[in-house]
């Protein structure tokens, strides 16, 4: 294959595992580019015919991708939310990169002024790091990205999914389709977080962002949340009220009568996928197979 | 080892503490900052300054170079505190070979665990067995063979030992760039040539064999000890580390808050001389640090396990021998 025809995969690069997901990329042949600015993504004049969010730490991401404005006062989030609202182009995020593409999160840290920034764009609830802290990070067979092209058995084989502080998908809107699940307990922090979720949605409140609760400032027996409103300049009013229809969310219960929730680690919904788990950091390519894939399928129908 | 979590579904159960979970994390850290904090308020300006992780120290190594002492452990109530107020990676700090600081620092599930030269050693000879840990580990490195011996007795991750608390580049340097000399050196050699080399370095064969092959470390190394400035970061990026610690440099200048996100942003656009030169503009005094580092009393860098020529003493202040620099080439001043 020449490599004019192979696409061109952006790869967010402010930080992260984005090595590994140029290396992944390029052995399911497309081409990749590291994206740190809103230049680097139309640098060269050949359009980016989808874009990677890797894992790493999506406070920092959202803080450094959020502070510098560029001509016309764009930073990198506005061009990536023209990327996937406008241009409609294949966009996938992983573990952190799915907190990004959340249009509500959980979670987020209670130290940041306008909590965690997020580009929004798939109609999912997420909490932050829900199984825990390091030690609690795993290894477990997850369900394999669905077989569309449907090459051979062996993809119906589970697929290593390595989850590395992550996160979970708490609920996914109507138009989602669900491609994973996996059943585990809250660690500590999330649990408080998600009763004080259920409270709130108990009394029919609206969530679209929530803080983790700070231990530290605990108001006798209270606990006190701080929590941030999404300052989202490009969110208009008409889908604000959208978002509060929407409010009635359910969120899982527990399975067998412990803690443990039945959650879910991967998502789809057309030009949007995400992954709770690292797909970078394993051999097994399906999933970046399944990504080229919808990537080749946007180019041909452009 | 099976998940302590309850994880697990119909397709299996989950695993935790395996390599690929270890090293897995600083993989997520790279391209980031990971800044050392004393306090729950330091913390906070960590995190909102856009660091990827917080080393949480009682005294940073600045402090621990000028008040002497034996540098222990933090205590647990200080990293549980700073562990509820951010959410990003909680790192602390073990003493070299002391497996039972380890073993604390596990129960307090922080996220890593760095074996440290900053503080006392407390085995001269031997390091902590880290395979026998579920947390991941960080350990420093001057050269080729003293990152293959920590990778080999199990750390996860890697970095410089530069100089800690001097805000002086210099050492890091030297050890950014020892490390990937030795491993160019290693790629064009021949196969036999490696067993001698792997005897040289003092590090297994297999390993010496991997990197011959590789070109690369097996896992992320970082730069740290004596960065203090976003350029200092920048000048580590382009050396080609995977990321940045810095310690001293931050809660010892006139301005953290600003300092820290300056340096954020200098490690992520490393490449990029104009978004260096809008950071670096108006930050105000940086940490005063130590020039002569081969001078000073306190040296961290030669602290390794069954290497270390002055375990347990201070080491001799080195005489100076010939002329200096100035009284050979002169002064600028005098021109």
């Amino acid at each position: 294959m020449s490599n004019e025809k192979k696409p061109l995969v952006g790869v967010l690069s402010i930080q992260g595992a984005f090595e590994e997901h140029q290396a992944c990329l390029e052995a399911s042949g497309c081409r990749t580019k590291q994206i740190r600015t809103v230049a680097d993504m139309t640098e060269g004049g050949e359009a980016l015919d989808g874009m990677v969010l890797p894992g790493g730490e999506s406070t920092a991401m959202g803080l450094i991708g959020t502070a510098t404005k560029e001509s016309g006062g764009k930073s990198v989030w506005d061009a990536l939310r023209d990327f996937i609202e406008v241009d409609k182009k294949p966009t996938w995020g992983t573990c952190a990169g799915m907190i990004l593409l959340a249009e509500r999160c959980v979670g987020a840290s209670a130290v940041i002024q306008d909590g965690q920034a997020l580009i929004g764009g798939m109609d999912i609830l997420v909490c932050r790091n829900y199984f825990g802290s390091q030690v609690s990070s795993f290894e477990m067979a997850t369900p394999p990205p669905p077989t569309s092209g449907g090459e051979d058995g062996g993809m119906a084989s589970p697929y290593p999914g390595v989850f590395i502080r992550a996160p979970a998908i708490l609920s996914a809107g109507q138009e989602v389709t669900v491609l994973g699940k996996v059943v585990a307990t809250p660690c500590r922090q999330a649990a408080v977080v998600l009763e004080e979720l259920e409270r709130k949605i108990e009394k029919g409140e609206t969530v679209v962002q929530m803080g983790v609760v700070d231990a530290l400032e605990r108001d006798g027996s209270q606990l006190r949340h701080r929590e941030v409103v999404k300052a989202s300049p490009c969110e208009t009013g008409e889908e604000k009220k959208e978002l509060e229809q929407d409010a009635s969310i359910e969120l899982p219960g527990a399975a067998d009568g412990s803690n443990a929730r039945e959650v879910i680690c991967a998502v789809r919904k057309s030009n949007l996928l995400c992954t709770a788990f690292h797909p970078e950091l394993t051999n097994d390519h399906r999933w970046h197979q399944y990504f080229a894939q919808m990537v080749k399928e946007s180019v041909a129908s452009a | 080892m099976t998940g302590t979590n309850g994880n697990g579904n119909g397709n299996g159960s989950a695993v935790v503490g395996t390599s690929t979970v270890k090293q897995g994390l600083a993989q997520m850290l790279k391209g980031g900052v990971i800044m050392d904090v004393m306090n729950v308020e330091q913390a906070k300006i960590a995190e909102a300054a856009g660091a990827v992780a917080v080393m949480a120290l009682e005294r940073i190594p600045a402090d621990i170079r000028r008040d002497g002492g034996v540098a222990r452990m933090s205590d647990p109530s200080l990293i549980q505190e700073i562990k509820n107020a951010v959410t990003i990676p909680v790192m602390a700090k073990a003493r070299i070979g002391h497996f039972v600081e380890a073993q604390i620092l596990e129960a307090c599930e922080v996220d890593y665990i760095d074996e440290s030269e900053v503080l006392t050693m407390a085995d001269d000879v031997h390091h902590i067995d880290k395979t026998q840990f579920s947390v991941p580990f960080v350990c420093g490195c001057r050269n080729l063979g003293e990152a293959l011996r920590r990778i080999a007795e199990g750390a996860s991750m890697l970095r410089t030992k530069g100089e800690a608390g001097t805000g002086n580049v210099v050492e890091a340097v030297r050890h950014a760039r020892q490390v990937q000399g030795d491993i160019r050196r290693l790629q064009t050699m021949s196969k036999d040539e490696l067993f001698v080399a792997a005897k040289e370095l003092r590090a297994p064969y297999d390993l010496v064999k991997q990197i011959a092959e590789d070109g690369k470390l097996p896992i992320v190394n970082f730069a740290a000890g004596g960065v203090a400035t976003p350029a200092d970061a920048a000048l580590m990026m382009q050396l080609g580390v995977d990321g940045v610690f810095v310690g001293s440099g931050i809660f010892k200048s006139a301005n953290p808050e600003a300092r820290a996100r300056a340096i954020v942003q200098a490690t992520t656009h490393y490449k990029d001389p104009k978004v260096l030169m809008d950071v670096s503009t108006g930050l105000g005094p940086a940490m005063v640090g130590i020039c002569d580092i081969k001078g000073d009393p306190v040296n961290f860098r030669d602290r390794e396990g069954g290497e270390y020529t002055y375990s347990g003493k201070v080491p001799p202040k080195k005489e100076l021998s010939g002329y200096t620099e100035t009284q050979m080439y002169g002064s600028s001043w005098n021109n």
